[in-house]
């Protein structure tokens, strides 16, 4: 056996000549630049409610160029209801909606619920939880749900540019009122590259939409829900999943890691939900009904990829709820599952 | 309309029923793994799903006595029947994935994923064969169930129809050994030689090992355990891959369980690996006569094969 070593890479630490603004900042994303990251907040955000965050923290403070890479989204709520040993999650399960643009570019038609933007990291990603207890001896804890979304290319952005973050706090399509206000901090991470570097032609812009499904809809099909709908190619980076169940009729959605998503990991109606997938040239992709956590691998909740859809064309996403004899059970409320489809377009630069 | 030059996406499921008794097999159906698209096909992922019943923690919800024994035609990606948890990684600690937002584990279900270590080249109409086997060799005092609604599928890229067909490509391999110790005596455990091996005729890139532990007590969820064991290996060359033995989750991270490496082994060769309690395990407990441990080790790389013949679309 002949051991070979990696080769020793130099960490490249943005601090070229210039410490501020060093590195070589490619014109498609690269490595080069100084580390920048900004953050705005929102809180006491209510149910029906959308609000834009304040612009002016989410620039980079120098006047030069800069990437970014990264978007990144904590919610904390103080207040959740505990039922049955389950924990609601508001803001999250779908209810908890945003939607990114810089200048007329657009990254989705709809606001996206927060947790298709990217895959899971780690299974702490929902949440972490501090308990104590309130004067009449009842549980009172704050929930701490991350999301983390690397961009599927950096973005360019130009002196001044920003990406603004519309949330929208509705339980749209969904029964579970009342939801609790939450706060939200988003957290842009990019790069400053130097002044003067001339800018780039085009722009990888994302571009993310969603389909919702219930299991007592049985048996439901995308229609354009996953269509390019430019008139130039895109390309479709990943597939995302999360599973959220209502465990009463008041109660948030609450975020089901694996539940309801393979045959080994059956939800509380003893179903799981199956899924196919063609595209609009025919291949298929899914070709019979399968488990959607494999799909997805419930590790990740998303399948990664790389696959251009040409303007116009589309995915034909079908979503059946199954129990264990692999054929369409009895469609029960309160389970939802919702994908999404991540990708990007090159966009002129305006 | 002619077919765009791009890989598209493929996902090809096949269940397997379930395994009633111990030492029972079951093998998914293989025209279900024919990529549907008629072209060759690129696997980058194995996945597979599975549920031990009854719902029990007492069981080992490792899947420790899970083996699945892969081919692409003729050419075998598993050194005979593999135990799933030597092939792929852990997720923070848990062997598989985990259902709440506290990290607790579901304890008897699992997805798990093996990525393989190069793109598998599959010409068009070439079958993979997959056999699971339930081992009953670590079965104990009976605590281990059937396994149930084992899921396996496929995860790759639909190539263009004109794409030229290679003249040699990569196939993953995956070998393992296993052993189980109680806590007095302790026991001292060498691989065999045809364990953690090179067979071929080809050389192996070797990209990891994967080593798991786990304990098994009564009333035990069998967690992954760190315990005082020791782990030295050499290849049968003589050399050394540690001079001493070295403690297992030194190796081994209970966080993913991989030591990732780039070498090659020669065909032939193999890797001789020592496991040794060296003092009590804290695991044991009280009760230490009533529980063992099971050690897990794979082997993961790939060799460069000739390319199969297949049936043209």
């Amino acid at each position: 056996m002949n051991l070979k070593f990696p080769k020793m890479t130099r960490f490249n630490t943005g601090l070229g000549p210039n410490p501020i603004v060093g590195g070589k900042g490619g014109m498609r994303g690269g490595s080069g630049g100084a580390p920048i990251a900004f953050t705005a907040s929102a809180s006491g955000l209510v149910n029906g409610q959308s609000i834009m965050l304040d612009t002016g923290t989410l620039q980079s403070g120098f006047r030069t160029p800069y990437f970014i890479d990264e978007i990144r989204i904590q919610v904390v709520t103080d207040e959740f209801k505990v039922f049955g040993g389950g924990f609601a999650w508001p803001g999250i399960g779908g209810d908890l909606r945003v939607k990114f643009q810089t200048g007329n570019r657009q990254f989705s038609k709809l606001p996206v619920p927060i947790g298709l933007y990217g895959p899971v990291f780690s299974n702490q990603d929902f949440g972490t939880v501090d308990s104590g207890a309130d004067d009449d001896g009842d549980a009172v804890r704050r929930s701490y749900s991350n999301v983390r979304w690397p961009l599927p290319k950096p973005i360019w952005m130009a002196p001044g540019d920003v990406i603004q973050a519309v949330f929208d706090y509705d339980a749209v399509g969904i029964v579970g009122a009342p939801k609790p206000p939450v706060t939200v901090n988003v957290t842009y991470i990019g790069r400053a590259i130097a002044p003067g570097t001339p800018a780039p032609d085009t722009r990888q812009i994302p571009w993310v939409s969603f389909f919702e499904y219930e299991t007592d809809e049985g048996y439901l099909s995308t229609t354009d829900e996953f269509r390019n709908p430019f008139t130039y190619p895109m390309i479709v980076q990943r597939f995302t999943e999360r599973t959220f169940y209502e465990e009463l009729p008041n109660q948030n959605l609450r975020e089901e890691l694996s539940r309801g998503q393979t045959p080994a990991m059956l939800n509380t109606n003893g179903q799981f939900v199956s899924m196919r997938l063609y595209d609009s040239l025919g291949y298929a992709i899914v070709k019979e009904f399968a488990p959607i956590g494999l799909v997805m691998d419930t590790s990740r909740h998303a399948w990664t990829f790389s696959r251009s859809l040409g303007a116009r064309e589309q995915f034909d996403l079908t979503l059946r709820t199954d129990d264990l004899a692999g054929v369409a059970g009895t469609p029960v409320a309160g389970w939802y599952t919702f994908t999404g489809m991540v990708g990007y377009r090159d966009e002129v630069r305006d | 309309m002619a077919r765009p030059d791009f890989l598209s996406p493929v996902h090809l499921y096949a269940p397997v029923d379930s395994f009633p008794a111990a030492g029972s097999e079951q093998s998914p159906n293989p025209q279900l793994l024919l990529n549907p698209n008629k072209s060759a096909m690129l696997i980058d992922q194995f996945r597979f799903s599975g549920q031990q019943a009854p719902l029990l923690h007492t069981d080992l919800w490792d899947f420790t006595y899970l083996g699945v024994d892969i081919r692409l035609g003729s050419i075998p990606l598993t050194n005979g029947i593999v135990p799933i948890p030597a092939i792929v990684p852990r997720y923070f600690g848990f062997p598989f994935a985990t259902t709440a937002f506290d990290g607790t584990p579901t304890n008897d279900d699992a997805v798990m994923t093996w990525h393989l270590p190069r793109p598998l080249y599959v010409p068009p109409g070439v079958q993979l064969y997959v056999r699971f086997v339930r081992q009953d060799v670590f079965s104990v005092n009976n605590r281990d169930s059937a396994i149930e609604n084992i899921g396996f599928s496929v995860v790759g890229r639909s190539m263009p129809t004109d794409y030229p067909i290679p003249k040699k490509i990569w196939v993953p391999w995956a070998t393992a050994t296993q052993c189980k110790q109680k806590a007095t005596p302790f026991l001292r455990f060498v691989s065999t030689d045809q364990e953690l091996a090179n067979p071929n005729t080809e050389l192996l890139h070797v990209t990891s090992l994967n080593g798991f532990n786990t304990a098994s007590q009564q009333g035990d969820q069998g967690l992954p355990v760190k315990s005082p064991l020791t782990a030295q290996m050499t290849l049968s060359s003589g050399k050394m891959l540690m001079r001493d033995p070295t403690n297992f989750f030194s190796l081994f991270p209970t966080d993913r369980g991989v030591l990732n490496l780039d070498a090659v082994l020669q065909s032939k060769e193999f890797v001789r690996c020592e496991l040794e309690l060296t003092q009590p395990d804290p695991a044991f407990g009280n009760t230490p006569n009533d529980t063992i441990e099971y050690t897990t080790i794979g082997m993961i790389g790939y060799r460069e094969v000739q390319t199969p013949i297949g049936v043209q679309p």
